[in-house]
């Protein structure tokens, strides 16, 4: 996520009062001195230090690539939240997997950077359910699945190309595991 | 400085500084003609500040940082380089009469600011007068009262009084601009700066947060966020950072605006897969379903006087801005040119509606009249979103992305002026701008 790979580790560093230091300027954004440069990773952080995240938000936020896993990705066009006919052979192949199973799967909504973030999150909403009730058609337990979108916030590539936008516009199923 | 100092700043209008300016002009007081920010920028002399009692070199440099800073950002105001002064601060009240105009008018000042201050142990007390040189007039002064730590605070009132001075609005200067940035860090989080650039990080949810929005008393900010997993809404309060929970319905909350009066919350939720709008009673827990539609509707901005509310909409095929009535709900069409119209921001005079339009692969800042009309392209380089109107309705913040990355900028209303207002490291979107601090 952004340019700024600085891991403020374990430390809670945002309610501080910041007395003397915006006096002086220190924090001034007129004369910022912050590199783009790596300080330590720690990368023994555990999901649970972000209280139930999970899924794509998960990698994004211990700093690991986004989406992946074993279930196939269902993508969508442009501004679309309908399944077209390869989006459907993808729901098939998931309810596949899932069929002989019993777990939870959560369904993520995502989008391209095009289009505001508030519309992209309603936009990530509709694809999300799009694929759940495509898994429910074909006979998935409704209960078994829980829907959330990301919108544009957790894109698997940033360039401004068709070629990376269509690999955002996506639904990605995640196991939700207990 | 604790930027969120809620000591009182005391403003008063001198009445011995306004009886001397009636005495000094011979008609109506003139003003300066500031023909929009860009355009002819009025060259400005601002004396340094004259200490009555003990010197205090940091407070004077604090205060001109900050009020050269505010005349430069507006666009308006060009300030005269200090090494070319050769008059200084006259002693005793201000008054036309003191001045020596001729020699401010060779250096080609067509405006000027004297001030003076006083400190006694931690309060400080400033005076200043602004002066149409070429009028040989004064058009206003004020004195202004506050803790030595709140210098900054003075110096963004002194540069508000200037421009209500010479235009008769306010300058928005005193104010606070909330953002989402993932500067230093990896996600998310709420930042609120000054408007001389002074950043401080108000949440540490290190996940997606958005939407950050003022409560009309300036105490708390209500955002989006999704820690613990779900896009919730939240309330953190300023002070203590202390923070609630507001909505965790299942789903979307997004986008939660505080009607100016105060007792509701407009939000965008998500129900089965669809987005609408929803009015929160925060007193009962109450909701009104403001949007009953199957399209997408989201971005709620209610009018100044509270009684209608901009919003983005699928409804008529592609997304586009709508107004509707609170609390009748009767919906009116805003926008019909462009195929993505988006994001409203209803402007504090009641007058306009910004909002980020889609021009081929770009989103540019757009200005419409807030009864509809034809709108004006206000930005043209880059990538721009998320329009928030400054609290004198002069400029808009706005983010824009240029070579993948994010900054926030302002513009002013008519496309003229822009201006850097945040760099450094990271991705900075969102501003939510706040009304005047008094």
């Amino acid at each position: 996520m952004g340019l700024g790979r600085v891991w403020v580790g374990r430390v809670r560093v945002a309610t501080v009062v910041i007395g003397v230091g915006l006096a002086l300027g220190l924090t001034s954004g007129c004369s910022s001195k912050q590199s783009d440069s790596e300080l330590e990773s720690d990368s023994s952080l555990s999901d649970s230090e972000f209280g139930g995240s999970r899924g794509s938000l998960a990698d994004a936020q211990a700093g690991r690539r986004v989406g992946g896993g074993r279930f196939e990705e269902i993508y969508f066009a442009y501004d679309s939240s309908e399944l077209d006919s390869a989006g459907t052979q993808a729901v098939r192949y998931n309810a596949e997997l899932l069929r002989a199973e019993k777990g939870r799967i959560e369904i993520e909504g995502h989008c391209d950077e095009r289009g505001t973030a508030e519309y992209n999150l309603a936009l990530g909403a509709r694809r999300a359910k799009a694929v759940r009730d495509g898994l429910v058609a074909v006979g998935i337990s409704s209960s078994r699945l829980s829907t959330v979108s990301y919108g544009e916030e957790l894109p698997v590539c940033r360039e401004s190309s068709e070629s990376c936008w269509s690999q955002n516009r996506r639904a990605h199923l995640v196991d939700l595991t207990e | 400085m604790e930027i969120f100092s809620r000591s009182r700043i005391v403003t008063a209008m001198a009445a011995a500084l306004t009886l001397a300016a009636v005495a000094g002009s011979a008609s109506a007081q003139p003003r300066i003609d500031i023909y929009g920010p860009g355009a002819n920028k009025v060259p400005i002399a601002v004396a340094p500040l004259a200490a009555l009692g003990g010197d205090d070199p940091a407070l004077e440099r604090e205060f001109a940082r900050v009020l050269d800073h505010d005349l430069e950002l507006s666009g308006m105001y060009r300030v005269i380089d200090r090494s070319a002064y050769i008059e200084g601060v006259p002693a005793g009240p201000f008054a036309p009469e003191k001045v020596n105009f001729l020699n401010w008018q060779a250096l080609g000042a067509r405006g000027l600011v004297l001030g003076r201050y006083e400190r006694r142990g931690g309060e400080v007390t400033l005076e200043f007068a602004y002066f149409d040189v070429p009028g040989r007039s004064m058009l206003g002064g004020r004195r202004i009262r506050g803790s030595a730590g709140d210098v900054a605070r003075m110096a963004h009132r002194t540069a508000d009084a200037i421009l209500e001075f010479t235009t008769g609005i306010p300058g928005p200067f005193d104010s606070r601009i909330a953002f989402i940035s993932n500067r230093n860090q990896r996600m998310k989080d709420v930042h609120v700066m000054t408007l001389d650039g002074a950043v401080q990080k108000v949440t540490d949810h290190r996940s997606i947060t958005m939407a950050p929005s003022w409560s009309p008393d300036l105490g708390s900010i209500v955002f989006t966020s999704f820690r613990g997993g779900n896009a919730g809404l939240w309330s953190v309060r300023l002070g203590s950072r202390a923070e609630t929970q507001i909505a965790a319905k299942m789903g979307l909350n997004i986008g939660g605006t505080w009607h100016p009066g105060g007792r509701v919350l407009a939000v965008a939720r998500e129900e089965a897969g669809n987005t609408d709008i929803f009015a929160l009673e925060m007193a009962t827990s109450g909701q009104q379903r403001l949007t009953e539609h199957w399209g997408i509707d989201v971005d709620p901005s209610w009018s100044p006087d509270g009684r209608r509310l901009a919003f983005c909409s699928s409804r008529g095929g592609t997304p586009q801005v709508y107004t509707m009535g609170y609390p009748d709900k009767s919906v009116s069409r805003v926008t019909f040119q462009g195929s993505y119209n988006c994001a409203p921001a209803w402007s504090p005079d009641g007058r306009y509606i910004a909002y980020a339009g889609r021009v081929g692969r770009d989103f540019h800042i757009f200005v419409v009249p807030a009864g509809g009309g034809t709108p004006r392209q206000v930005t043209f380089v880059g990538s721009n979103e998320d329009p928030s109107w400054s609290p004198d309705s002069r400029f808009i913040a706005f983010s824009r992305e240029t070579k993948n990355r994010k900054k926030l900028w302002l513009a002013d209303v008519t496309g003229h002026w822009e201006h850097e207002l945040t760099t450094g490291n990271g991705d900075d979107t969102s501003p939510s701008w706040s009304r005047r601090l008094d």
